[in-house]
């Protein structure tokens, strides 16, 4: 029968175990993958059957380390995204942790665009580490990324994004992640979305701060090509925060929106995440805010 | 007339403009706040544009934080 073994086809005999090809090829390796998952080695082969076999200690070389780092991967997304260009605009709370994320799903290139520096109070909510305090955003977090994945392509751009070089500077990118922190730089986003870049889709948030119930936090269509990530309602302000818990979740969901917009792309998955039948956001009064719900 | 307004069909009376409605909805600062009539995107300049029968509006409102 047929096995894929560290992404080469091999004939192996009918009743070998993960356990029996590891001491026969690969004795010094310790971690063993079976169709994604990890085993201890009793397992028998089955025909079509995917095995990982390496080292747990050992750094993998430069050909095999993007394999190794998405061998828990659904089979078949990293095909998907390795293949793919997501531009982030604003590399704050929400950007810095959606390229953190989507460089762990082994994204194939980054556009990253910022124009501000790392400052104290960023430690709450954005993926920097106090010894960046004064850095350029663009240089912190690429070296941050780099420290997940050494061979990530990426461009990054240290400007302010205006309604006159976003499109330029997002050229190109199969996704746009909207991660500013003014509704008038959503605004402007949405603005492009919607004129020069409607074959683009965009993935925006609204309504992250504060400590509500993260079950508030969705993703919903709002036009053709966008999708909103958040509360709606929510702003940041004075009395009301701007913190980890709930600005991660929404970064989360933005994510995991990109890859379903990037598996539909690709022909694997048929419906991304969030809503797809109203577009129709509820305007809230001002004033209004979402209640938490205790369960 | 009769005006779509983010889905809702909404009787209106007497001259509406693009920036009366969102005043009553509220959105009288509309630094956060985008519209589309007709499937066309207005821009802030033409806020005071009037409504006219069977106009289909759209309006996204983003807040703040990030």
């Amino acid at each position: 029968m047929e096995i894929r073994l560290n992404d080469i086809l091999r004939t192996v005999p009918e009743g070998t175990t993960v356990g029996q090809l590891r001491d026969q090829l690969l004795p010094e390796c310790d971690m063993m993958i079976l169709n994604g998952f990890p085993v201890g080695g009793e397992e028998i082969l089955t025909d079509g059957d995917v095995a990982v076999i390496y080292q747990k200690a050992t750094v993998p070389p430069r050909e095999r380390f993007e394999a190794l780092m998405t061998v828990r991967h659904t089979a078949g997304v990293h095909d998907a995204v390795k293949r793919s260009c997501v531009g982030i605009a604003g590399l704050g709370g929400l950007g810095s942790l959606v390229a953190m994320t989507l460089t762990r799903l082994g994204i194939g290139r980054l556009v990253l665009a910022d124009f501000d520096i790392v400052e104290p109070s960023n430690l709450n909510r954005q993926q920097y580490f106090s010894d960046q305090i004064g850095q350029k955003k663009t240089a912190a977090l690429l070296d941050n990324l780099k420290r997940i994945n050494p061979y990530l392509d990426s461009v990054t751009h240290d400007v302010l994004l205006t309604r006159d070089n976003f499109s330029d500077v997002f050229q190109g990118c199969d996704v746009v992640v909207e991660c500013f922190d003014t509704a008038a730089a959503k605004r402007m986003a949405y603005t492009v979305a919607r004129t020069v870049m409607k074959n683009v889709p965009f993935v925006m948030a609204s309504g992250v701060a504060g400590h509500a119930d993260t079950a508030d936090i969705i993703a919903k269509s709002i036009a053709d090509n966008v999708t909103r990530v958040g509360d709606g309602v929510t702003a940041a302000g004075q009395g009301v925060g701007l913190m980890s818990p709930r600005v991660t979740v929404a970064a989360g969901i933005q994510a995991n929106v990109v890859l379903n917009l990037l598996l539909k792309k690709h022909g694997f998955q048929e419906n991304p995440t969030g809503d797809g039948e109203s577009r129709h956001d509820t305007i809230q009064p001002i004033g209004q805010r979402l209640k938490g719900t205790r369960t | 007339m009769i005006v779509v307004v983010n889905g809702e069909r909404t009787v209106m009376n007497g001259e509406v403009t693009i920036r009366s409605l969102l005043t009553d909805f509220g959105l009288s600062d509309t630094s956060g706040v985008a519209v589309e009539c007709n499937d066309e995107f207005i821009e802030q300049e033409q806020y005071d544009r009037m409504i006219r029968d069977g106009d289909t509006i759209e309006i996204v409102r983003f807040v703040g934080g990030g």
